[in-house]
């Protein structure tokens, strides 16, 4: 089936399909995504990832909600719960400033708060998958922050999937000077699809934090992506944990359009079985004068394959710009492996830019020195693994995610 | 005075080459030993090969540690059976902590002697009875293990390890690499501090400096993969006057 006719098909029954401009801008997706198809290997971007594997599961939406909603990750967090990709268990109540609701909501009863900003983050040619997402999307999450507002309690978004294919669609609008800590949560059972976009639009001096943990069942595909624009002195720290899935690519493509703008992309993804994860990140210096720093660790055993590949580009007046990066994975096993692609496009003269890459066994002699103070080895092993994460780790701001995300690679470590 | 290491007709290589060329020692329980010997002779390959280190592989003779074959025993079972290893170049471990990674050893040991794990007030406490002496400061102990150390602070950590681990036998791999005299003395007051009658040590060093500091008991002189000397003190008086020359060549003819 084609998307156009599935999506003709659709349309009558999609959130807010009275709405035009909402209209059009379903249509124009689904022509995006029509003018590529899935992309195959031959697209530079996607040459270490198949999506074979999805291939025939685009258009199995429609699954019911699950009923067995676990409890939070964080106390006294504001949560959302979708249930394959559709709203839940709605939030509890906010401050003022502060609106926190569903995408089909905010179609239907709140246009006016997206309709100026859906679809302008995540666009271009270069992201068909998006495009899918936002010609099926039914749901997701919107954030929005009036300027100024803090919100103190972290915003938790549970994603619980256990069948068919769901496209959450998510927007976080922050106003000047606003700050909130959103922590997006990825779980499930069985097979199934997830492909999820959130689009963020960060006003100057806004400060986010956004964590995606990702705990995707074993047999499940996951695409998300997060498309970013950071106004002057906006913020954004991002950490991506990836632990679960099949076949999971995690995109980022962060636009840093004023000075003083910072965007902080770290991940950790700890690997076995045959699973494969790509995280895959574009940094756009667009003017001068800011900053973005990305750190991403993995751990691969069996026959694990991770990819990682970021491009950070400086256009020509984005003079004084900082721009780091750093990707180190562990191999476990003869079998796993990592393609690293750091990549740098300078067109300014007067930067600061890094990027490096590594990739090995647990270190030998640091092995030995902890055997031979009494450490018994598969101890020694996990003592090294864990401070090899725990560099990555560190970055992270909020105390109690940082605690939940060591819990969790704790977990992985021991199992 | 019973040995607490015999080592016989020990031949040992890394790479299939062959670094120790029959090997004969034997420390008795309490005592302390030197050797000495120039670069490539072997020294720090027995080390290794005392610790158990993967690839470096005996390929004849014995080594036995408290009446039994040494080479039964995995790394992690010798040093909780009391063998020490002081490291020449100590191992920068970024993202562990020290005072993590000195209870974790600590622990590890007393559970593999069956006695009961320190918590971590009785851990502090036992650590605090050390750093004093050592110039041993809480900034290192909160760094990543060795991560940011000077030579000094480096082997003066490693004398921290000795202290917690009580070990019966002591190697100490050219401890006074890399130090100053002042660095050397605090390093060799912490291990003259360590010297008892249940304790032996083998004492690795390439210059005689340091026996003035750690005054052994008998002195062996390594060359070519074999103990080409042995005798007291004092040979090591002798070998700083005439060098490792007289030695080194006896060994290649014998």
């Amino acid at each position: 089936m084609s998307l156009r006719a599935y999506q003709e098909e659709m349309a009558g029954e999609l959130p807010g399909a009275g709405l035009p401009w909402l209209a059009a801008l379903r249509t124009a997706a689904a022509a995006r995504f029509e003018a590529t198809g899935l992309p195959d290997r031959k697209v530079e971007a996607w040459r270490y990832t198949s999506l074979k594997p999805i291939q025939d599961h685009l258009f199995t939406i429609g699954a019911g909600k699950i009923d067995d909603v676990p409890p939070p990750l964080l106390a006294n967090s504001h949560r959302l719960v979708f249930t394959n990709g559709i709203l839940h268990l709605d939030a509890t109540e906010l401050p003022q400033g502060v609106r926190l609701l569903g995408m089909a909501q905010a179609m239907a009863g709140a246009p006016d708060l997206i309709a100026e900003s859906l679809g302008q983050v995540a666009t271009g040619q270069k992201l068909p998958l998006p495009a899918l997402n936002q010609a099926l999307s039914q749901d997701g999450y919107v954030l929005a922050l009036d300027a100024g507002i803090v919100v103190e309690q972290p915003i938790e978004i549970l994603f619980l999937s256990d069948q068919g294919a769901s496209y959450p669609r998510n927007l976080v609008l922050a106003g000047a000077g606003a700050r909130a800590t959103v922590v997006e949560h990825y779980l499930g059972t069985g097979n199934y699809f997830l492909n999820a976009v959130t689009e963020i639009q960060a006003a100057a001096g806004a400060h986010l934090r956004r964590y995606k943990i990702q705990q995707e069942a074993n047999g499940a595909s996951h695409v998300g992506t997060l498309a970013g624009q950071l106004d002057g002195d906006a913020k954004l720290e991002n950490f991506d944990l990836n632990l679960g899935g099949q076949l999971v690519r995690s995109e980022i493509h962060m636009a840093l359009q004023g000075a003083g703008a910072d965007a902080t992309l770290n991940g950790i993804y700890l690997l076995r079985g045959k699973q494969h994860c790509d995280n895959a990140i574009w940094v756009d210096h667009a003017v001068g004068g800011n900053t973005s720093h990305q750190d991403y660790r993995g751990i691969l055993d069996n026959k694990a394959h991770a990819v990682f590949q970021g491009k950070i580009t400086v256009r020509r007046d984005a003079q004084g710009i900082e721009g780091h990066q750093l990707n180190k994975t562990l191999l476990l096993s003869d079998q796993a492996e990592i393609d690293s692609k750091p990549e740098l496009e300078i067109l300014a003269d007067d930067v600061k830019c890094s990027h490096g890459a590594t990739a090995g066994e647990l270190d030998e002699t640091g092995l030995f020195y902890l055997r031979s103070r009494g450490i018994p080895e598969a101890e020694a092993r996990q003592l090294l693994m864990t401070a090899f994460a725990a560099q990555t780790l560190d970055k992270i701001s909020d105390k109690a995610v940082r605690g939940i995300m060591d819990g969790l690679v704790a977990d992985w470590m021991a199992s | 005075m019973s040995n607490i290491l015999e080592i016989k007709g020990l031949h040992a290589e890394v790479d299939g080459t062959e670094i120790l060329k029959g090997i004969d020692l034997s420390i008795g329980t309490g005592e302390v030993h030197a050797i000495m010997g120039p670069n490539g002779s072997g020294k720090s390959t027995l080390s290794y090969v005392i610790s158990g280190r993967d690839g470096y592989d005996i390929t004849a003779g014995s080594i036995s540690y408290q009446g039994r074959d040494l080479t039964e025993l995995t790394i992690e079972e010798r040093a909780a059976q009391g063998i020490f290893l002081g490291f020449q170049y100590p191992v920068e471990l970024p993202g562990v902590s020290s005072t993590t990674f000195l209870k974790t050893a600590v622990n590890a040991v007393r559970r593999q002697r069956g006695e009961d794990e320190l918590d971590a007030v009785q851990f502090m406490k036992r650590l605090r009875q050390h750093t004093a002496s050592l110039n041993i400061n809480d900034d290192m102990l909160r760094r990543g293990v060795n991560v940011g150390f000077s030579g000094g602070e480096k082997k003066r950590n490693e004398i921290l390890q000795m202290a917690l681990l009580e070990p019966y036998f002591a190697v100490l791999d050219e401890t006074d690499s890399g130090l100053d005299i002042d660095a050397l003395k605090v390093v060799a007051d912490g291990v003259n501090a360590l010297r008892g009658p249940t304790r032996s040590m083998l004492v690795i060093t390439h210059y005689q400096r340091l026996l003035d500091y750690i005054v052994p008991d008998y002195v062996h002189v390594l060359a070519h993969g074999r103990i080409a000397r042995s005798g007291g003190k004092e040979l090591a008086l002798e070998l700083e006057e005439k060098g490792y020359g007289a030695f080194v060549d006896g060994a290649e003819a014998a």
